[in-house]
C-alpha cells in the first residue's frame, strides 16, 4: 500500500485527561464504531481497565479516513498504556508512530505523566499535536493550559485544538490534523523485513497474536519469519488488521500495522520491542530500544484457604498466558502455607493481577507485603538477588547490600512544596532536581529507593497535596544501602511473612510501628498474644494482646439451638480465614500491616 | 397489652389441636418434662392452664414425677394465678425477676420492682411451689453484683439462671447513648465472683448460665443440652428429634419451626375445612458434622462436659489446659470457670 496515505499515531495523556473518551469519538466519527455498538471506552477491553479509567494494554486500530479533498487515508490509532508501570510499553508503541496527539486537560494543565509522555515521544522523534480538552468544563482555561504546555514541555501550542470529547467538539479538526501534521511512514518495502513488535496477547484458538508496525520490507503468508532476541523463526499463518476486530490480509509492508499469527503457543518467546525479520532474509541490525523488562515489585501470593492452592496454580498458569510481564514461582511460608512469589512491573500492576485473579478466578488471597528487589554480596564477592525478606541470609555473612533507585518527578502547586520535601526526605531520597515550571506550579526531582516508593508514598503524597500532586517515576539503578532484615517473632516463633527488610536508621522506629501495628489488627483471642520485632536475635520492640475474657452466649434453650450454631459456623468461618501461627490467629490486614506503618 | 380472651382461649384450642395430633405418633415415649413459657403464660385464666395440662395427659404420656415449669413475671404472679397454677399441676415456677435493685430493673425497662418480686416468691411457697427458679440479669454498669447475690441468698431459690446483658434491638438500653458493655477483665471478674458465692450458697454452677441446689438441676433444660428428643407446640415453637420427623413424612435427624404469629399458626393447625395439620413451618435435616458441632458446643455447656475423642483440633487441648481454661479427667473435657468465660471461642477453636 501506498505510504503517502499512512499516519500511525498514538494519544498521550495523564490519566484521566480524556484520552480514552478521545479515542472513542475518533472511532465513531470515522464509522469504525457505531454509537449504538459501543461500550464507552472500546479501547479499554478488559472490564478491569474500563473500571480504572485506565489502559493496561496497546492495542492498535485501522481507521479508514477520507479527507475533504475525497482522497482515502489509513489512520493506524495505537493505544498507549496509561500508567507509570508500563512506561517501555508506552515507549515501544510510541516508537511504532510518526505522531501524538498530546491531550491536555483544559482545567488541570499538564501534569507530570503529560511531561513524561511528551518526552518519550519527543525522544521517540513523533510529531506532536497538542490537544486541550474538556474545555465545555467550568473551570476550563485554555490560554493557560496552552502557555504551559510551551513553557513546559517547550512545544509550539499556537495551534493546540480546543477539544471536548465529551460533547465530540474538536474531533474533524483533529482527524484534520492528523493527516496534515503527522508525516507519512518512510520505510521501503523492497528492503529486507524489519518490523517491531510492540504488543502480544495470547488467543485460545489461535496462539499468540503479535502486533507489529512494519518499517522495512513486507511480509505474507507463508513467510517463515524471526525474531531476533531469540533467533527463533516461524511460519506466518495467518495476517491481519485490527479494524477494530482482526480483519484477515493477504500480506503487510513497510508503514503498515497489523497482527501476524504465527503458531507460537507461549507468550513469553514474544518480547515487547522485539524485531521481527524474514528467516531467508534477515536484518542483522535491530530496531532501537529493546529492552528485556526485569518485574521490579514482588509480593507473595497466597490462597486463604490451603486447599485453594491447586486453583490458585491453575490462575496464575492461565493469566501468564496473556500477561509476559509477571513472573511467578511457587513458595513456601512457614505462616501462609503454599503460594507462589510473584514479580509485576509496578504496584499497579500487581493490583492488576490479584484483582483480576479474584474476580475472574473467583479466589480469595493473602498477599504479602510487596517488596523489592535487593542485590546481596556475600563473601568473596558472590551476588544473589533477594526478592523476599524471608530468603534474606543471616548478617555475618553479608559484604553489601544494594537497592533499586529510582528517578521520580513530582509535579505540584507550590504551596505543598514543603510538604513534598519533607515526604521525600523521609523516604530516604536525595533531592536532584526543583523547578518552577510556572509561578504556581513546581516541578520536584528525587533519587529515592523503590522500595519507600512502594509502600505507601503516593497516598501520603495525593493526601498531603489534597489530590494536586501528580507524579512519574523510573529505574534508575541498584545502589548500596545499609539495610538490615527486621524479623517479627508471634509468641516467640518468626513468622517469615512479616518479616521486612529495612535501613537500620529506621529499624528501630519500623520496629516499634511494625508491633503496634500489629497489636491493633490481631484481635484478642484465647491465648495471649507476644509480639515482638527483633533484629538477628535482639528484641526492639515488643507489644502484646491480652487474651480475651470474654466471649460465651448465656442463653441457649430449645429455640436458641440452630441460630446460636449459625453463630459459631460464622466465628468459625472467620477464623478459617486466619492465618495460623502456634495457637495464635493472624488476620489477613496483619500481613499488608507492614506496609501501613508510620 | 391483654388479648383478646376470645383469642386466647382460640389459641388454647389450637395449642391442644396441636398435642392432640401426636398422640399417634408418640405412643410408648415417655414425656419427663414439660414447660409452658415464652410470652406471658401467667395470662392464661386457671382453667385454661388445666385444660393445656390435661390435653397432655389426655393425649401423650408423663411420667407422674415430670418437671412441670411455668414461667411468671412478677407484677403478674397474684396469689389467685400461682394457687391456680400449682393446682393446675405445676410444680416448678420460674420467675423474670432480673435484679434486687429497683434502679437497675428501671435502667432495664421493667414494670415490677424488687417489692414485687420478694412478694411473688413469698406466695409462690406459701400456696406450695417447692421448686422456684429465678432468673438474673448482670452486666448493667452501674449495677452492684453484690447486692444480687446477697438478694438470691436471702430468697434461696432452688434454681438460678444468671444472664449476662445482651443488648437487644428496640430497648431502652439500646438508645442509650451512655450504656458500654462491660470490659473483658471485669465481665471475667464478676463472672468468677458470681461464681465463687453461688458456690459457697450451696448450689451447682451445673452449666454456664444455671445454678441448682442438690436435685433441682433443670431436668427440662437438661435434655435441650444433651440433644434429647423435644416437642415443640404453639406458635414459633421449637422442636427436635433425633429419630425424624414422621408424622411429616421425614425420618433424618431434624430440627423444626412452628408457624409464626399466632394467627398463621391457628390457621395451619385448624386447616381450612376443619382438618388439623401439623403447624410445621420450617424443618431443618442435621447432617454429622452439624450433630457433632451441636453435641460438642451443648454438651460443654454442662458440667458433663465432652469426649476428647469428638475434638477436631487435638493439639490445642494441652494449650488450653495449661492456662487453664479447660481440664481433662479421663479423656471427658470440661471447661473451667475461666473457661466458661470464652466458651464459644473454645468452641470454634476445637471443632
Amino acid at each position: 500500500m501506498d505510504t503517502s496515505h499512512i499516519r500511525n499515531f498514538s494519544i498521550i495523556a495523564h490519566i484521566d485527561h480524556g484520552k480514552s473518551t478521545l479515542a472513542d469519538r475518533i472511532l465513531e466519527r470515522t464509522g469504525v464504531l457505531s454509537i449504538r455498538e459501543r461500550k464507552d471506552q472500546f479501547l479499554d477491553q478488559m472490564d478491569l481497565e474500563r473500571e480504572r479509567g485506565i489502559t493496561i494494554k496497546a492495542s492498535p486500530v485501522r481507521i479508514d479516513y477520507r479527507a475533504k479533498t475525497g482522497e482515502d487515508f489509513v489512520f493506524n490509532l495505537i493505544d498507549t498504556p496509561g500508567h507509570v508501570d508500563f512506561s517501555y510499553e508506552v515507549s515501544r508503541s510510541l516508537a511504532a508512530c510518526e505522531g501524538a496527539l498530546l491531550v491536555v486537560d483544559a482545567t488541570q494543565g499538564v501534569e507530570a505523566q503529560t511531561l513524561a509522555n511528551a518526552y518519550l515521544a519527543i525522544d521517540n522523534d513523533l510529531e506532536l499535536i497538542p490537544v486541550i480538552n474538556k474545555i465545555d468544563l467550568p473551570g476550563a482555561d485554555p490560554g493557560k493550559v496552552r502557555k504551559e504546555i510551551e513553557d513546559i514541555i517547550g512545544i509550539d501550542a499556537s495551534g493546540a485544538i480546543l477539544a471536548s470529547a465529551k460533547e465530540g467538539i474538536g474531533i474533524d479538526e483533529i482527524l484534520g490534523s492528523i493527516m496534515t501534521h503527522i508525516p507519512p511512514p518512510g520505510g521501503d518495502p523492497d528492503r529486507p523485513l524489519s518490523a517491531l513488535l510492540f504488543d502480544s496477547w495470547y488467543d485460545s484458538y489461535q496462539g499468540v497474536v503479535m502486533v507489529v508496525r512494519l518499517f522495512d520490507g513486507h511480509v505474507r503468508i507463508g513467510d517463515r519469519i524471526r525474531l531476533l532476541s531469540t533467533g527463533r523463526s516461524y511460519e506466518v499463518t495467518n495476517l491481519g488488521v485490527v479494524a477494530p476486530m482482526v480483519r484477515e490480509v493477504s500480506g503487510l509492508s513497510a508503514g503498515e500495522v497489523g497482527v501476524i499469527i504465527a503458531g507460537i503457543k507461549d507468550l513469553h518467546e514474544t518480547t515487547i520491542g522485539d524485531t521481527i525479520t524474514l528467516d531467508r532474509d534477515p536484518v542483522s541490525v535491530p530496531l532501537p530500544g529493546f529492552k528485556h523488562i526485569k518485574p521490579m515489585v514482588f509480593s507473595g501470593l497466597y490462597p486463604i484457604e490451603n486447599n485453594q492452592y491447586e486453583p490458585l496454580k491453575s490462575a496464575i498458569e492461565k493469566l501468564s498466558l496473556n500477561d509476559s510481564s509477571f513472573t511467578y514461582e511457587p513458595e513456601t511460608s512457614t505462616a501462609l502455607g503454599f503460594g507462589f512469589r510473584c514479580g509485576f512491573l509496578g504496584l499497579l500492576h500487581k493490583e492488576i493481577v490479584q484483582e483480576r485473579l479474584e474476580r475472574e478466578y473467583g479466589l480469595e488471597l493473602v498477599t504479602t507485603a510487596p517488596t523489592v528487589a535487593y542485590n546481596i554480596f556475600i563473601q568473596g564477592d558472590q551476588r544473589i538477588s533477594v526478592d523476599n525478606p524471608a530468603k534474606f541470609p543471616e548478617d555475618r555473612s553479608i559484604e553489601r547490600i544494594e537497592e533499586p533507585y529510582v528517578i521520580l518527578t513530582i509535579h505540584i502547586p507550590s504551596e505543598y512544596v514543603g510538604a513534598v520535601l519533607k515526604l521525600c526526605e523521609e523516604k530516604r531520597g536525595f533531592q536532584k532536581e526543583m523547578k518552577y515550571l510556572t509561578q504556581s506550579k513546581v516541578m520536584i526531582v528525587y533519587e529515592l529507593p523503590l522500595s519507600e516508593m512502594i509502600s505507601d508514598f503516593y497516598d501520603k503524597l495525593k493526601s498531603l497535596s489534597r489530590g494536586y500532586a501528580s507524579m512519574e517515576y523510573e529505574f534508575l539503578e541498584y545502589k548500596v544501602s545499609d539495610l538490615i532484615k527486621l524479623n517479627i517473632l508471634i509468641n516467640g516463633e518468626s513468622v517469615d511473612a512479616l518479616s521486612i527488610i529495612v535501613h537500620r536508621e529506621s529499624a528501630y522506629y519500623r520496629g516499634r510501628a511494625l508491633t503496634e501495628k500489629l497489636r491493633k489488627v490481631i484481635p484478642r483471642q484465647l491465648f495471649e498474644v507476644n509480639i515482638q520485632a527483633a533484629i538477628g536475635s535482639r528484641v526492639i520492640a515488643k507489644e502484646s494482646v491480652k487474651a480475651l475474657r470474654k466471649d460465651v452466649l448465656a442463653k441457649c434453650y430449645g429455640g436458641d439451638i440452630t441460630r446460636k450454631r449459625k453463630l459459631l459456623e460464622k466465628q468459625k468461618e472467620g477464623k478459617r480465614r486466619m492465618k495460623q501461627v502456634g495457637v495464635i490467629n493472624i488476620p489477613q490486614e496483619a500481613f499488608l500491616s507492614v506496609l501501613k506503618t508510620e | 397489652m391483654t388479648p383478646d380472651p376470645n383469642d386466647l382461649d382460640s389459641y388454647i384450642g389450637a395449642v391442644r389441636s396441636e398435642i392432640k395430633l401426636y398422640g399417634p405418633f408418640l405412643s410408648g415415649r415417655e414425656i419427663k418434662s414439660i414447660y409452658v413459657g415464652g410470652g406471658t403464660p401467667s395470662l392464661l385464666a386457671p382453667r385454661q392452664l388445666r385444660e393445656l395440662l390435661d390435653t397432655v395427659h389426655r393425649f401423650l404420656m408423663a411420667r407422674d414425677d415430670s418437671e412441670v415449669t411455668i414461667e411468671v413475671n412478677p407484677e403478674s404472679a397474684s396469689p389467685e394465678i400461682l394457687m391456680a397454677m400449682h393446682h393446675a399441676g405445676f410444680n416448678r415456677l420460674s420467675i423474670g425477676l432480673q435484679s434486687f435493685d429497683d434502679r437497675v430493673l428501671t435502667s432495664l425497662g421493667r414494670l415490677h420492682d424488687v417489692r414485687s418480686s420478694l412478694s411473688a416468691i413469698e406466695k409462690a411457697r406459701s400456696v406450695g411451689f417447692g421448686n422456684i427458679n429465678v432468673d438474673i440479669i448482670y452486666g448493667i454498669p452501674s449495677q452492684d453484683i453484690e447486692r444480687e447475690l446477697s438478694g438470691i441468698k436471702a430468697v434461696s431459690p432452688e434454681h438460678v439462671s444468671f444472664y449476662y446483658l445482651a443488648v437487644e434491638q428496640g430497648t431502652p438500653l439500646s438508645m442509650d447513648k451512655h450504656f458500654k458493655p462491660l470490659n473483658d477483665e471485669r465481665f471475667e471478674e464478676l463472672y468468677l465472683r458470681v461464681h465463687d458465692e453461688m458456690v459457697r450458697a450451696g448450689y451447682e454452677h451445673y452449666e454456664v448460665s444455671n445454678f441448682a441446689k442438690k436435685g433441682y438441676r433443670s431436668v427440662h433444660n437438661m435434655n435441650y443440652w444433651e440433644r434429647g428428643d423435644y416437642l415443640g407446640i404453639g406458635a414459633g415453637a421449637h422442636g427436635f428429634f433425633k429419630t425424624g420427623l414422621p408424622w411429616i413424612g421425614m425420618t433424618a435427624q431434624a430440627r423444626y419451626e412452628n408457624a409464626y404469629p399466632p394467627s398463621a399458626y391457628r390457621e395451619k393447625v385448624f386447616g381450612n375445612n376443619g382438618n388439623a395439620a401439623f403447624p410445621i413451618s420450617r424443618v431443618e435435616v442435621l447432617d454429622r458434622d452439624t450433630e457433632t458441632l451441636e453435641h460438642l458446643f451443648l454438651s460443654i455447656r454442662t458440667w458433663k462436659g465432652v469426649d476428647t475423642a469428638i475434638v477436631k483440633n487435638r493439639a490445642l487441648l494441652g494449650h488450653l489446659a495449661d492456662d487453664g481454661l479447660i481440664r481433662i479427667d479421663n479423656d471427658k473435657l470440661r471447661l473451667t470457670v475461666k473457661g466458661m468465660c470464652v466458651m464459644d471461642s473454645i468452641v470454634t477453636e476445637l471443632f
